[in-house]
């Protein structure tokens, strides 16, 4: 109820401020403020009123479970009483690791940012975002997912020595890299689209 | 007329008072439980039918288990065996006196012997309070406890009361809540398989007659082993005496042991030499030396256990040599201990201590904190330094051991080691098991990097304005 009762003002003003700035035509502070409201919007409604950060931990560690086993690293799905659901690595000479899915690795603050973006870009028309979209967000879900094998693995074959720098740096890496590759899909590659054909009815 | 009636009223008045003190005496009188073995060897109908899978039942003679049964079944009574109550049981539902006074205590688990329940022997009588019902549930310890499957044998089945079924070492008086009628006499019959001892021979009458013909002779055995120390060949045991054998009379009665390269003489008679068991070197073959010589140079074909001495053997005075040979026993799986993960929560990791093989060891484990045994093995106190370490014993299988281990978490991080050791003998030479757990708490660094990433990012985008201007 206090969660609402924060949000539905914000949301309200954010809101008004969002269409103010989109009827003025001054669509940078429309785009700034858009796509970075909706992104904090989201989190603080995933976290706070809807079970979205649940249901997202729940469906990367199962899947990242899965994979695991696929792989041959031999998993194991933990749900303690805290909520946190975890993997616990495969014992790698004895050494067990148990690997918790917080906000960070559930891709929350990616998929925020993402939709945020996406949705108030100007430059493509409204369907083809929508679709766009919609693959860039599932694309970012499983990006996510091969962050936390890229961890497993290391761990699994390396070691807990292994997980400082495949969580630090490896699937920090191996994320980004697979972000940079969805960002082109859903914002850069349209948007040459758009101006390659503006460009090309003003020749 | 009116004075006998009134007698008669005042005489009924009275029984009728004392009759609800009479019932509510004996409603009050608590019923007993007795606990007996059995030995039931092959040729009782009992074991007759648990090897062809058949299920008796504690009513099979026709009330429930009752100590005729015994009898009843061909068997006689059995070992010194221990019962105990299994966890699932009723709290203060068994007592060890009749006033009902010390419950007895009931095992933690309801899979095994914790350490610490109380041990009932086979003829103790344990007492229940009559009417109430409870659950009592039972095992003989020094067996595997099993809940509905079949016990290995030798243990064939266990009864108590009405519960008999599935051949386990769990029946309970009841499984489920049951009571007794006050004053009730109650049985649990462990039933034990003992293979029948064989009758000794017959001591006949030494039949007078002349002694054999013959003459005395030496007897000597030489003891020849195998090396696979490169020569591949079979070698003098050096030094000698170390081998043990045995003369027996041809009704293999003991006469005589004696060790390898000593000589003794022997009178004419028939005899059976055979080697003394050894669990270092395995027989290979023994036999009367072929050249009569003490070298022992032909080379065993293998098979032969026991020479036969005969009339044939006493013909020529002299010294007999007899070879074995020897070779090192097989050595089986050498057990160690395993050590697996199972769970953390509130702050404390659970491992799972189990040995490779079913083996008597002594275990330590210094950063236990607590224990729980499942299968037979025992706790001790598995935490302290060597005082009374956790055991598990040869000749029961999937023991394990359940040891917690506090775990400090410093925000997401956590990590935890813990070495456990073993040995075959208290005192004997130990070796150890680790295994470690680790919570993800790795820094993110998430900040720093941001910051790293925006350098990059904007030296980048000036060197690319320098180059457009």
């Amino acid at each position: 109820m206090t969660a609402l009762l924060i949000i539905v003002p914000i949301a309200v003003a954010w809101a008004l401020t969002v269409r103010f700035f989109w009827k003025a035509g001054a669509w940078l502070p429309y785009f700034v403020i858009g796509a970075t409201g909706m992104a904090f919007l989201t989190i603080f409604m995933m976290r706070d009123i809807l079970p979205g950060e649940d249901a997202l931990r729940i469906a990367t560690a199962f899947l990242v479970h899965h994979a695991s086993w696929f792989m041959g690293i031999h998993t194991e799905l933990l749900r303690p009483e805290t909520g946190d659901l975890m993997i616990v690595g495969v014992p790698h000479h004895n050494e067990w690791t148990r690997l918790s899915i917080g906000i960070e690795c559930s891709g929350l603050l990616e998929t925020a940012a993402l939709l945020g973006l996406v949705t108030f870009f100007p430059a493509v028309p409204k369907g083809k975002r929508m679709r766009l979209l919609f693959f860039a967000l599932a694309l970012t879900f499983l990006a996510n997912v091969i962050r936390m094998l890229v961890i497993v693995g290391a761990v699994a074959y390396g070691g807990q020595a292994a997980l400082e720098i495949a969580h630090v740096v490896f699937g920090r890496l191996v994320f980004f890299l697979l972000t940079i590759g969805i960002y082109w899909f859903a914002i850069t590659r349209p948007t040459l689209a758009t101006v390659g054909a503006r460009l090309k009815a003003s020749a | 007329m009116n004075r006998i009636l009134l007698v008669g009223m005042a005489l009924s008045l009275a029984v009728m008072s004392l009759l609800p003190t009479v019932a509510g005496a004996q409603a009050s009188k608590p019923g007993s439980l007795t606990f007996l073995s059995a030995a039931c060897s092959e040729e009782s109908s009992i074991y007759q039918a648990r090897i062809v899978g058949k299920d008796p039942k504690s009513n099979d003679h026709g009330n429930p288990t009752d100590p005729s049964d015994i009898a009843a079944y061909g068997c006689k009574p059995g070992p010194a065996i221990e019962f105990f109550m299994l966890g699932g049981s009723t709290d203060n539902s068994l007592f060890a006196d009749d006033p009902l006074k010390q419950p007895l205590k009931i095992s933690t688990s309801p899979n095994g012997y914790d350490g610490s329940a109380t041990l009932i022997s086979s003829g103790e009588t344990v007492y229940l309070e009559g009417g109430k019902s409870a659950t009592r549930r039972f095992s003989v310890r020094g067996f595997p406890t099993t809940v509905t499957t079949a016990a290995a044998l030798p243990f064939i089945d266990l009864h108590c009361g009405t519960d008999g079924g599935n051949n386990d070492n769990a029946d309970g008086l009841g499984w489920d809540n049951q009571s007794v009628a006050a004053g009730s006499a109650n049985y649990c019959i462990a039933y034990i398989f003992e293979e029948k001892p064989s009758a000794p021979p017959p001591a006949d009458d030494p039949p007078v007659k002349d002694p054999p013909p013959g003459n005395e002779i030496n007897l000597m055995v030489h003891k020849q082993v195998w090396r696979d120390s490169g020569k591949d060949r079979w070698q003098p045991l050096s030094p000698p005496g170390q081998a043990t054998f045995i003369l027996s009379d041809a009704n293999g009665n003991n006469l005589e042991k004696f060790v390898d390269g000593q000589n003794f003489s022997l009178k004419p008679g028939d005899y059976i030499v055979t080697e003394a068991e050894t669990s270092e070197m395995k027989l290979f073959d023994l036999f009367v030396s072929e050249n009569g010589g003490k070298d022992c140079a032909k080379d065993p074909d293998g098979g032969r256990s026991a020479v036969t001495l005969a009339s044939e053997h006493f013909e020529k005075p002299g010294t007999l040599h007899i070879c074995a040979f020897n070779s090192a026993a097989e050595t089986g799986p050498v057990a160690a201990l395993s050590k697996t993960f199972v769970s953390e929560a509130d702050g404390v990791v659970t491992w799972r201590l189990e040995p490779t093989t079913a083996a008597d060891l002594w275990v330590w484990d210094e950063q236990g904190i607590g224990c729980e045994a499942f299968q037979g093995a025992t706790c001790g106190n598995i935490g302290g330094k060597g005082t009374n370490p956790a055991r598990f014993y040869a000749g029961e299988s999937r023991q394990y051991l359940l040891v917690t281990q506090p775990v400090v978490h410093e925000g997401e991080s956590c990590k935890v080691t813990n070495t456990a050791e073993w040995a075959e003998s208290r005192n004997g030479e130990r070796g150890n098991v680790s295994a470690s757990y680790q919570c993800s708490g790795a820094p993110t660094l998430g900040l720093p990097l941001f910051v790293a990433f925006l350098a990059v990012a904007g030296i980048g985008a000036y060197a690319v304005q320098r180059k457009l201007r």
